[in-house]
């Protein structure tokens, strides 16, 4: 937790995309998140997450193609940056350095 | 895939979208769409609207949610120009109908700024006393036994001002403003008229009257004093210093010497006491001492009160409640004084008896409705046509949006070009409010004077309200229909657009206008009517021809003398005042003190009857002067109410039957015998039910002298040169007050004065609603012929003659002025019946004719018009406008 402001929900979202690469957009983010977590998902701070991360440099997005389904509108696809992949290493070590630092006999 | 028309909850939907980040819009969108979708699928349709719900809520959150200001909105100059410049090429292309609606909203707007700078007059009507806010007016309401209801007289007797002065807290000073009639005063230039006013010393510390010369805390104190205003003081003794000098007027009939002991400013026009000399109280009081203390004595003039502070008054008014309660204990008759703020007297309400000048709220209420509908009227003409135009204008709405318009830009765009309009009507309408302003000062009513109508600073505001005010109300409608136009389906080439679809609307338009317009006309004809009926009406004597002339008392004979031997006057008579035109009353009481009435009364000599050739039909007139012999016992002339009065049945009973007379400035009683009945008439001249001074039973006592007005029957064929010599004999004989002689009819015809201005503003508004209905009625005609002109040229082709086309076009105008009709006849003939003419006694009789006058005109006018548009379309040739098929 250095430089990298990154909040649990956040990470996990940020891993979310990273998992999706490629197919990463608001419904099937969700949608992987409701189901390997096994919980519901807020689509509001969902979305929240995303755009802030992508203000904050973590994510890049583009549009896909316009297409007939969904009334028209187009897809929103999103992808980590190198920037994003930094700070998802850099929780990751964080947390490991962590878990090592607790004394065996506390947790198994 | 499959269920593609089941759509997301409509209202949900455009929430969201009216929250939502312009930037983020599409995408969350499209998500929540994809999801719904799913969700159908899998769940059904009520569990997807609900995920659906759910979903918009977490969305609604400050992340996405957009700035609460509009983001690009910035810059509006550059589309603004633009506005004004598609605006006037508009203008400029549609040059007919942009006539059409500047000319009808034009002339709306003259009457509208008319109303505004009336309204601004009369609000400034004693606006420049400092003490406004604290000054009151004690206003009188009597309940005499029975007279219908009570009228509320703004007048008090001087018995409640001074009580109030004695036992009321928070009042800091009363003031007694008493009237003293017209009074003429000779001068060295010849007699002048001044309007003198009692009033007590206090008066300039209530009112801002600036006093030029004089001490304003002790001018009106003294008895015998008068301040002059300076133009009277000018006229009396030309560029001479007038303080301290003396002035000689006649308080009842007595010549009576006064000091001028200052000089005031005369009154600026806004200011409701408009008397031009005041005579200090003391004086009145010295003359009139009987009167203080009589709590009936409350015809004779004013009291206003001066407050520490305005919030005492409902505690003011609570103690003035208890003294009238105690007063009233034990008599017939209850008097209630209240209270009037000073800033309510102009405008305000319509009380009896009012002093100075006054502009009842009615009126004004009336006044205000009347120029709104006038503009409503215009403004919808405008709609109308501009929503019957607007096919022309979709495309461009189209091409619009495509490159960028929002909804609301185009709803502005469409916006200004009718403030635009409006604009050009407001400048146009100031040049016609200056044509009418003079028609309008120049009505034959003194309530006009109460106006300047002068253009001042204060009312720019007030106009470039009105003119955005009409612009948002004309040019809505059409704005927002012209707005909601989807780009696609006018740029495919739509057919006749929905637009036209809303013909109901603009039919209700027309209907309105033509409703107003009739209406207006049968108004307009039953108010003329009833004041040619009233001034005609039978009064029970006969008053044509018949000249009242003003004299002094001691020169009445003398002048009697002097127009004797004139052929063209056929009887001469004098009395005390011109009957019906005075009121004066007294008490009768029978001779054994059981029974007494209040009555109105004249004194008059032996010819008055054969003067006004009044009936008797019972018993004799008066005997000549000089016969008479007992100076105790007065004979008296009744008429038959005054029977009714005492309850006598047979007239002939009543001959030779004594009375009592009593006086209220007159201790002492006389006794009176009746000689004779004339038939009962009209006295009060204008036709109102009974108010309270206006009582069926009248009695004539018959004097030798004491005459004020000298009635002369004429006959001539020159009516001028009779008049002259009339006026020769007058002067001869030296009078001191001014030759002052009127006609009996005309005198009449002054009381329905009011009447001729109603009708004369009506009728003009009438005008006004005709020509705009006639513009508008012209619009749409327009319109739809030109619509349908290739219907016509195949029609034409196909063999239809000019009648065909003619009723066939004209069919929905028929049905359209029926239905106005049906509204406007009874609409119509009940307010007029309602409002002004319960005003009246007795009305006239309406004919069908005055009760279709409406109806016809407005419909011969919409033939013409109708017939005109047919005939132009029939004429075009048909060759031409089917060529391109």
């Amino acid at each position: 937790m250095k430089k990298y402001q990154l909040g649990e929900f956040e990470e996990i979202v940020l891993l979310t995309v990273a998992v999706l690469h490629g197919d990463a957009y608001g419904v099937s983010i969700r949608k992987d998140m409701e189901t390997r977590l096994e919980r519901t998902v807020s689509v509001g701070a969902m979305q929240t997450a995303l755009r802030r991360m992508e203000d904050k440099g973590y994510l890049s997005s583009e549009f896909g193609e316009a297409t007939q389904e969904r009334g028209g509108k187009r897809k929103r696809y999103f992808t980590v940056t190198s920037f994003g992949k930094q700070a998802l290493k850099d929780a990751r070590d964080a947390r490991s350095k962590l878990w090592e630092a607790i004394p065996s006999y506390v947790i198994e | 895939m499959s269920n593609k028309n089941l759509r997301p909850p409509k209202l949900l939907l455009h929430f969201f979208r009216w929250f939502c980040h312009p930037d983020l819009r599409e995408d969350i969108e499209g998500d929540l769409l994809e999801t719904f979708e799913e969700k159908i699928e899998s769940h059904g349709t009520r569990k997807a609207k609900w995920k659906f719900l759910k979903d918009v809520f977490q969305l609604f959150r400050p992340g996405i949610i957009r700035p609460a200001e509009g983001i690009y909105r910035l810059n509006q100059y550059g589309m603004f120009k633009n506005y004004v410049k598609v605006a006037m090429r508009n203008l400029r292309k549609n040059a007919r109908f942009s006539t059409i609606n500047i000319a009808g909203l034009a002339i709306s707007m003259s009457v509208g700024i008319l109303v505004t700078l009336a309204l601004t007059d009369l609000y400034s009507y004693d606006e420049f006393h400092e003490n406004k806010e604290r000054i009151y007016r004690v206003t009188t309401t009597t309940n005499r036994q029975g007279a219908p209801s009570p009228k509320e007289l703004a007048s008090a007797s001087i018995y409640i001002g001074e009580k109030i002065k004695a036992e009321v807290p928070g009042v800091e000073k009363v003031l007694f403003m008493y009237y003293a009639g017209f009074s003429d005063v000779v001068s060295e230039n010849g007699p002048v008229e001044i309007k003198p006013v009692y009033s007590s010393g206090e008066f300039f510390d209530f009112f801002s009257f600036n006093l030029l010369e004089g001490d304003a805390s002790t001018a009106l104190v003294e008895p015998n004093s008068i301040v002059l205003t300076q133009s009277r003081a000018k006229a009396l003794f030309g560029g001479d210093e007038a303080l301290d000098k003396i002035v000689e007027i006649d308080i009842r009939s007595v010549p009576t010497q006064l000091k001028v002991t200052g000089l005031m400013e005369d009154p600026p026009f806004n200011s409701h006491i408009q008397a031009n000399a005041y005579i200090s109280f003391s004086t009145y009081s010295y003359i009139n001492d009987r009167s203080r203390t009589n709590p009936n004595n409350f015809f004779e003039g004013n009291v206003y009160l001066l407050l520490h502070d305005k919030m005492g008054v409902s505690q003011i008014k609570e103690r003035i409640g208890l003294i009238n309660q105690e007063d009233n204990e034990g008599t017939s008759r209850m008097i209630n004084n209240g209270l009037q703020a000073f800033t309510d007297i102009v405008p305000g309400k319509n009380l009896n008896n009012a002093f100075g000048v006054n502009f009842p709220t009615e009126m004004m209420i009336a006044m205000i409705a009347l120029a709104l509908v006038v503009l409503l009227s215009a403004s919808f003409n405008y709609t109308n046509m501009s929503l019957a135009r607007g096919i022309q204008r979709s495309k461009e709405v189209g091409i619009r949006k495509v490159n960028g318009a929002s909804r609301l830009d185009v709803f502005w765009q469409f916006i200004t070009e009718s403030i635009i309009l409006t604009l050009f009507s407001l400048i146009i309408g100031i040049a016609l409010f200056l044509i009418i302003k003079q028609g309008f000062l120049s009505l034959p009513t003194s309530i006009v004077g109460m106006f300047r109508l002068e253009f001042q600073w204060v009312h720019i505001p007030y106009l470039l309200l009105l003119v955005l005010v009409i612009g948002l109300i004309a040019g809505g409608i059409p704005a927002v229909f012209l707005s909601r136009v989807k780009a696609l389906t006018v740029l495919k080439g739509a057919s006749r657009v929905s637009l036209l679809n809303r013909m109901a609307p603009r039919l209700i338009l027309v209907v309105f206008q033509f409703a107003l317009s009739m209406g207006l006309i049968i108004f307009s004809v039953y108010v003329y009517r009833q004041y040619q009926y009233a001034i005609h009406y039978d009064m029970g004597f006969d008053t044509e021809n018949v000249l009242n002339i003003r004299i002094d008392e001691d020169k009445y004979d003398l002048l009697k003398n002097e127009l004797a031997s004139m052929p063209e006057i056929s009887t001469m008579a004098g009395s005390a005042w011109v009957t019906g035109r005075t009121e004066s009353g007294s008490t009768i009481v029978s001779e054994d003190g059981m029974d007494s009435t209040y009555i109105n009364l004249n004194h008059v000599d032996e010819k008055y009857f054969d003067l006004l050739g009044m009936n008797l039909s019972v018993g004799r007139n008066f005997t000549s002067k000089s016969l008479i012999t007992d100076s105790l016992l007065k004979d008296v002339i009744v008429n038959m109410s005054f029977l009714k009065e005492f309850k006598i049945d047979d007239p002939y009973k009543v001959l030779g039957k004594q009375f009592w007379n009593l006086r209220y400035d007159r201790v002492k009683r006389e006794k009176i015998r009746v000689v004779g009945v004339v038939d009962d008439f009209i006295q009060s001249s204008s036709l109102l039910p009974r108010s309270i001074s206006d009582f069926d039973s009248y009695i004539f006592f018959q004097e030798s002298e004491n005459f004020e007005i000298l009635g002369l029957k004429l006959q001539s064929n020159d009516m001028i040169a009779t008049m002259d010599n009339i006026e020769t004999a007058y002067d001869k004989v030296g009078s001191r007050q001014t030759f002052e002689a009127k006609f009996f009819d005309a005198e009449r015809e002054k009381d329905f004065a009011v009447l001729k201005m109603l009708y004369t503003i009506i009728n003009f508004l009438a005008f006004l609603a005709i020509s705009i209905s006639t513009m508008g009625l012209l619009g749409i005609s327009i319109y739809s012929t030109e619509s349908r002109m290739k219907e016509i040229s195949i029609r034409k082709v196909l063999g239809a003659s000019f009648p065909n086309l003619l009723t066939l076009l004209s069919k929905s105008y028929v049905l359209m002025l029926v239905i106005a009709g049906a509204i406007a006849i009874p609409l119509a003939v009940f307010l007029a019946n309602e409002i002004i003419l319960n005003a009246f006694a007795y009305r006239f009789k309406a004919s069908y004719v005055d009760t279709f006058s409406g109806f016809l005109i407005v419909v011969g006018i919409g033939a013409v018009v109708i017939y005109w548009q047919v005939r132009r379309a029939s004429r075009a040739n048909p060759a031409d406008l089917l060529r391109d098929e």
